[in-house]
């Protein structure tokens, strides 16, 4: 069987964890970027950037937290609001553990990233 | 020549789920998981593509997971079986769907359709009216 720590799918729906101890939601989806090593026939391989982080929302499940989508207008106003709760957290900031995803971040770096 | 597929693509929003598609246009089932190797830096990159039972039993989890886990290997006939598993490689583009270069042949996606229509339709009187 292929190990569970090598499967994505795995990864959705986990719980993560800030630094300094705070509930910052679950895993909504992972972001790939191709620059990952190349793969004779495909090219640079799809790499885990990171994951996207927010609170549980019909919107998010149903795949409205997106900037794409652009009606009927309660899904979008539904959605944008999801999207804006979202965090994204680089893959390099992530400890996978058994339960629950910890990042390096503290609840304050991640949610004003800049300061 | 390289794959054409999105710089970057969210897996759940652009990826799982998604129907596969043979070089015939084929459909030969949905992405239900992607299976991650380590660079030399430890970071996962995407090198297969994971389908069938085998592969969305874990993601759907608890009672019902497991369940259609245990149904699939028991369905299955090797003794401890691995999902379907289509290397990127033969990955050709990723839009709404993900293409193939290679025919439903080159792949071990269908074998539990296969054998469920050799074992269990073939044997449906009245299966052989079929178009």
């Amino acid at each position: 069987m292929v190990p569970d720590d090598r499967r994505v799918g795995l990864l959705f729906g986990r719980d993560v964890v800030s630094a300094d101890g705070a509930d910052l939601g679950r895993i909504h989806d992972v972001r790939l970027r191709a620059d990952g090593p190349v793969l004779p026939g495909f090219g640079p391989a799809l790499r885990i950037e990171g994951v996207v982080v927010g609170r549980g929302s019909l919107a998010s499940r149903l795949g409205f937290d997106r900037a794409d989508i652009t009606g009927p207008w309660p899904i979008s106003v539904f959605g944008k609001r999801a999207a804006r709760r979202a965090r994204f957290l680089p893959w390099e900031t992530l400890r996978v553990l058994d339960d629950v995803v910890t990042t390096t971040r503290t609840r304050a770096e991640i949610d004003r990233p800049d300061a | 020549m390289n794959a054409q597929v999105p710089s970057v693509l969210d897996a759940g929003y652009a990826l799982l789920d998604r129907q596969i598609l043979d070089s015939n246009d084929e459909a030969l089932g949905k992405v239900d998981d992607l299976e991650i190797a380590y660079d030399h830096l430890g970071r996962p990159y995407v090198v297969a593509i994971l389908c069938g039972p085998g592969a969305s039993g874990p993601r759907l989890g608890d009672r019902l997971g497991a369940w259609v886990v245990a149904v699939w290997r028991r369905l299955h006939h090797a003794v401890d079986p691995d999902p379907a598993r289509i290397p990127m490689h033969v990955v050709e583009r990723i839009d709404s769907a993900v293409h193939l270069s290679v025919g439903a042949d080159a792949t071990a996606t269908r074998a539990l359709h296969d054998w469920a229509l050799e074992h269990i339709v073939s044997r449906i009187p009245g299966a052989d009216h079929g178009a």
